[in-house]
C-alpha cells in the first residue's frame, strides 16, 4: 500500500525530507494551500527526488458550501476557477454538477499531476439525503465530464463522508451498490472519512474516527470499490492507513497537523477554541498508537520493544525532537506496518492486522502491570475499536 | 401445467408444425418438439386464463410476461442465450381454452440439473466453459436492461457445440429495469428461491436490483454444478429456512469441495455469491478476463 502526504499549511521541507526518506510514495496537494503556480514548482521539487512520485490535488471543492460564512477560512481555494459560494439547491441539478466538474478539469488538467481528482461535496449525515444525491451526481459525472478533455489521466471521484453516514448500514449498503455499478465509472476514488461541520465549530475527536463502525466502515468501503476495480486513495488516514489498505485501499495519506490525520469540515471555519500547539508524539508500531515523548522516556526502559527500531527513533533519544521531525517518524511508522501488515490476500492481510491489534493490547496490559496506566481506559476502549473494526468488517464482507 | 391441450387437438390447430411430441410442463406452460419449416423446434404453449372478472389480473400478467420474454428473446442475441425459432407467437383456442403459442430453437442436450442428477463432476475446462457462457449472457441481457431471474441449472442446457457449449433458457420472468411491474402481488418474489439473491427479499427490491443478482446466481449455480452440493441450501428445509439461510449463511468455499480446480477460479465464484451485491465483482468484462488467463 502506498503512503502519501497529505499537504497543508507551512509544509516547509517536511514533505521533501519524507520522500528523501523513502517513506512516502505521493503527495495530496491541498487546493486551499497551494496555488497552480505553487503546485508546479512543488511537484518538481518533489520529482527531482522520486521521479514515480504520485502527484495529486485535492481540490477541496467540499468546503464551497460554506463559502457564505463569515468566519470561513479557506485559505487560497477561492482563487481557483472552479471554487464558487454554492448553496446546495444551486446543485441539484446534473447541469450544475457537470459544468462545476467541467470548469475544475479545465483547471486541474493544466497542473503537472500524475492523475486527476474530481471536485465533489460532503455528504455529513446520510447516504439518503440530498448531499448523497447531488455526491452521486458527482461521482457519475466525472468520468464523462473528464472525458471531453481527452487527457489521459487517471480520474478518480472523490467521497467525503461524515462518520455517522457509515453508521446506518441499511443505506450506506445501498450507496455501495450505486457506486459500485456506474455505467461509466471513474478510474478510482478518492475517499475522506470525518466529520462535519458541528455548532460548537470543535475539532472530532479520536474516539469518533477510531471506533469499530467507523473502521469496518470504512474498510468495506476501500473492499468494494478495490474488489470492483477501483483504485481507492484514502486522505487523513494516519493510523488506519493500514487497515484500509488490509481491506484493499491503494493509497493512505497523512500530514504534519491533527486536521491532516483527521478530516473534519470544521477545519474550514475558525475554530472556537484555542489554537495552543499540539504535543510532540511519537507513533509506536507495538502499541498502535501515539505517545508523548515523555511517556515514550518512562516506558522504553520498561519495555524497549515500544520503540519501532527504525531511524528515526533517534531523534527522539537526545531530547523532545523538532516539530517538523515528528510527521518524518509517523511516515516512517506507518510505511513500516504497511510492510509488515499487509499480505498479497485480504484474509491473511486481516490476520496480520488482528495479530498486531492483539500484542498492542498485550503491551498495554504489560504497561498497566508495571503502574504505568497511560490513560488506559482510553487505550482498552482504542485497542477494542480497532478489533472490532476488523471483526464487522470480516462479517459484513464475509471474509 | 394445468389445463394442458390434448396433443392430437394441437397438432391439428397447429398446421405449420408437423411431429409434434410432448417434452415437459411447468407453471402455465408446456412444451413440446415439432417440426415447423423442416426444423425441429421446442414450440411453447402457454395456458392463458378466461377473460372474466376472477382471471383478468392472471390473465394479463401471464400474457404480459410471455411478450415480454419474445421481446427480450428478440433483442437479446447471444450464443448463450436460446434463440427464437419460426413460429410467431399467436393466441390459439382448443376446447375453450386460450393458449398462447410460439416456438424456441429445439436443443439437444441434458441441463446441468440432470447431470447433477447423475452425479457428474465436471472439470476445470468444462466449469470454465460454463462461467464464461454465464458471463457473457449476463452482460448481453444487461446491455438491454434484463436481469434474467431464474438462472438455475435446470434452465441451462450443455450442449455438445464448441461455439456454444452452455444456453441458458427461459427468460419467463426475466425484470426490466425501468419496466412496468408484471407481477401482481407485490411481496410475490418470481424465481426458484434456492437461487434468489439476497436482495431479492428487500421489500423494494424492485428499485434497487441489478444485473448483479444474476452473478449471484450464476455463482450458486457455478458452485453446484463443481462441488454437487448447493452453496447454501440443505435439502428438505422449508422455505423460510432456506430464505434465513440465504440472507445469514456464508457458505464455505468452492475450494474446500474441489481442491483439484485452480484457486482463483474458487475465489471468483465464492465472490460471486455474497450476500452484499456491491461485494460481488461488476465488471463482466474483468471478470471474463480474468477467467480467461487462470489456467
Amino acid at each position: 500500500m502506498k503512503l502519501y502526504a497529505q499537504y497543508g499549511y507551512g509544509p516547509g521541507d517536511k514533505v521533501l525530507n519524507g520522500f528523501r526518506d523513502g517513506n512516502i510514495d505521493g503527495v495530496i496537494f491541498s487546493a486551499r494551500y497551494s496555488r497552480p503556480e505553487r503546485v508546479a514548482s512543488d511537484a518538481g521539487d518533489i520529482q527531482e527526488i522520486l521521479p514515480s512520485a504520485d502527484i495529486l490535488l485535492d481540490p477541496e471543492y467540499y468546503a464551497s458550501f460554506y463559502a457564505y460564512l463569515p468566519d470561513a477560512q479557506l485559505g487560497g481555494l477561492s482563487e481557483w476557477p472552479f471554487f464558487l459560494p454554492q448553496r446546495r439547491s444551486q446543485l441539484e441539478t446534473t447541469e450544475a454538477v457537470e459544468r462545476v466538474l467541467e470548469t475544475a478539469f479545465e483547471t486541474l488538467t493544466n497542473l503537472p499531476l500524475t492523475n486527476i481528482i474530481a471536485p465533489n461535496i460532503f455528504i455529513p449525515r446520510s447516504f439518503d439525503s440530498i448531499e448523497a444525491v447531488i455526491a452521486k451526481n458527482f461521482i457519475r459525472g466525472t468520468r464523462p465530464a473528464f472525458e471531453k478533455t481527452r487527457d489521459g489521466r487517471q480520474v478518480f471521484a472523490t467521497l467525503a463522508v461524515g462518520r455517522d453516514t457509515l453508521l446506518n448500514q441499511t443505506e450506506f449498503e445501498g450507496f455501495l451498490n450505486d457506486i459500485t455499478a456506474l455505467d461509466d465509472p471513474p478510474d478510482g476514488f478518492y475517499v475522506l472519512v470525518g466529520g462535519g461541520m458541528t455548532e460548537e465549530r470543535i475539532e472530532l475527536t479520536r474516539s469518533e474516527i477510531i471506533h469499530a463502525d467507523v473502521i469496518a466502515g470504512w474498510m468495506l468501503l476501500n473492499h468494494t470499490l478495490s474488489l470492483n476495480g477501483f483504485t481507492v486513495i484514502n486522505g487523513c488516514s494516519d493510523i488506519i492507513t493500514p487497515f484500509l489498505g488490509g481491506a484493499g485501499g491503494y493509497a493512505g495519506a497523512t500530514g504534519w497537523w491533527t486536521n491532516l490525520r483527521m478530516f473534519s469540515m470544521n477545519r474550514y471555519v475558525r475554530s472556537i477554541s484555542g489554537g495552543r500547539m499540539p504535543t510532540i508524539r511519537y507513533l509506536s508500531n507495538l502499541l498502535l498508537n501515539r505517545i508523548t515523548f515523555s511517556e515514550r522516556e518512562a516506558i522504553v526502559r520498561l519495555m524497549p520493544n515500544i520503540n519501532n527500531r527504525l531511524p528515526h527513533d533517534r531523534d527522539y533519544e537526545g531530547g523532545e525532537p523538532a516539530r517538523n521531525i515528528e510527521v518524518l517518524q509517523t511516515w516512517e511508522a506507518l510505511a513500516h506496518l504497511n510492510q509488515q501488515l499487509l499480505a498479497v490476500d485480504t484474509n491473511a492481510s486481516l490476520h496480520l492486522l488482528e495479530n498486531a491489534v492483539n500484542q498492542a493490547d498485550v503491551a498495554y496490559t504489560g504497561l498497566s502491570a508495571f503502574g504505568l496506566a497511560l490513560d488506559i481506559e482510553a487505550n482498552r476502549e482504542y485497542i477494542n475499536a480497532l478489533r472490532e473494526g476488523i471483526r464487522t468488517f470480516r462479517r459484513i464482507a464475509e471474509i | 401445467m394445468e389445463n394442458v391441450p390434448d396433443l392430437i387437438l394441437l397438432q391439428q390447430t397447429l398446421n405449420e408444425v408437423e411431429n409434434l411430441s410432448f417434452l415437459a410442463q411447468g407453471g402455465f406452460k408446456a412444451v413440446y418438439k415439432g417440426t415447423v419449416q423442416g426444423r425441429t423446434e421446442a414450440i411453447k404453449v402457454v395456458f392463458i386464463p378466461p377473460a372474466d372478472i376472477d382471471s383478468e389480473e392472471e390473465r394479463s400478467e401471464i400474457i404480459g410476461r410471455v411478450r415480454r420474454e419474445i421481446e427480450a428473446l428478440n433483442k437479446c442475441l447471444s450464443p448463450h442465450i436460446v434463440r427464437l425459432g419460426s413460429l410467431l407467437p399467436q393466441l390459439i383456442q382448443i376446447d375453450g381454452r386460450d393458449y398462447l403459442i410460439y416456438s424456441e430453437e429445439f436443443l439437444e442436450g441434458d441441463n446441468l440439473r440432470s447431470k447433477l442428477k447423475q452425479a457428474y463432476k465436471p472439470n476445470f475446462r468444462e466449469l470454465k466453459q460454463l462461467a464464461t457462457s454465464l458471463f457473457e449472457a449476463i452482460q448481453v441481457l444487461k446491455a438491454q436492461d434484463l436481469i434474467h431471474r431464474d438462472i438455475k441449472p435446470d434452465n441451462i442446457i450443455a450442449l455438445q457445440d464448441q461455439a456454444r457449449p452452455f444456453v441458458i433458457l427461459d427468460l419467463g420472468i426475466a425484470f426490466k429495469l425501468h419496466g412496468s411491474a408484471l407481477t401482481r402481488n407485490p411481496m410475490y418474489r418470481p424465481g426458484t428461491l434456492p437461487y434468489m439473491a439476497p436482495e431479492m427479499f428487500n421489500p423494494r427490491f424492485r428499485e434497487t436490483l441489478d444485473f448483479r443478482s444474476d452473478l449471484y446466481s450464476a455463482g450458486v449455480t457455478l458452485y453446484e454444478y463443481a462441488s454437487g452440493t448447493h452453496p447454501i441450501v440443505k435439502r428438505g428445509e422449508d422455505d423460510y429456512t432456506t430464505m434465513y439461510r440465504i440472507l445469514n449463511t456464508t457458505p464455505v468455499s468452492l475450494a474446500s469441495h474441489r481442491s483439484d480446480l485452480p484457486k482463483d477460479f474458487c475465489i471468483t465464484v465464492d465472490q460471486l455469491i455474497k450476500k452484499l451485491p456491491a461485494l460481488r465483482p461488476s465488471a463482466i468484462q474483468t471478470l471474463l478476463k480474468k477467467l480467461e488467463v487462470i489456467s
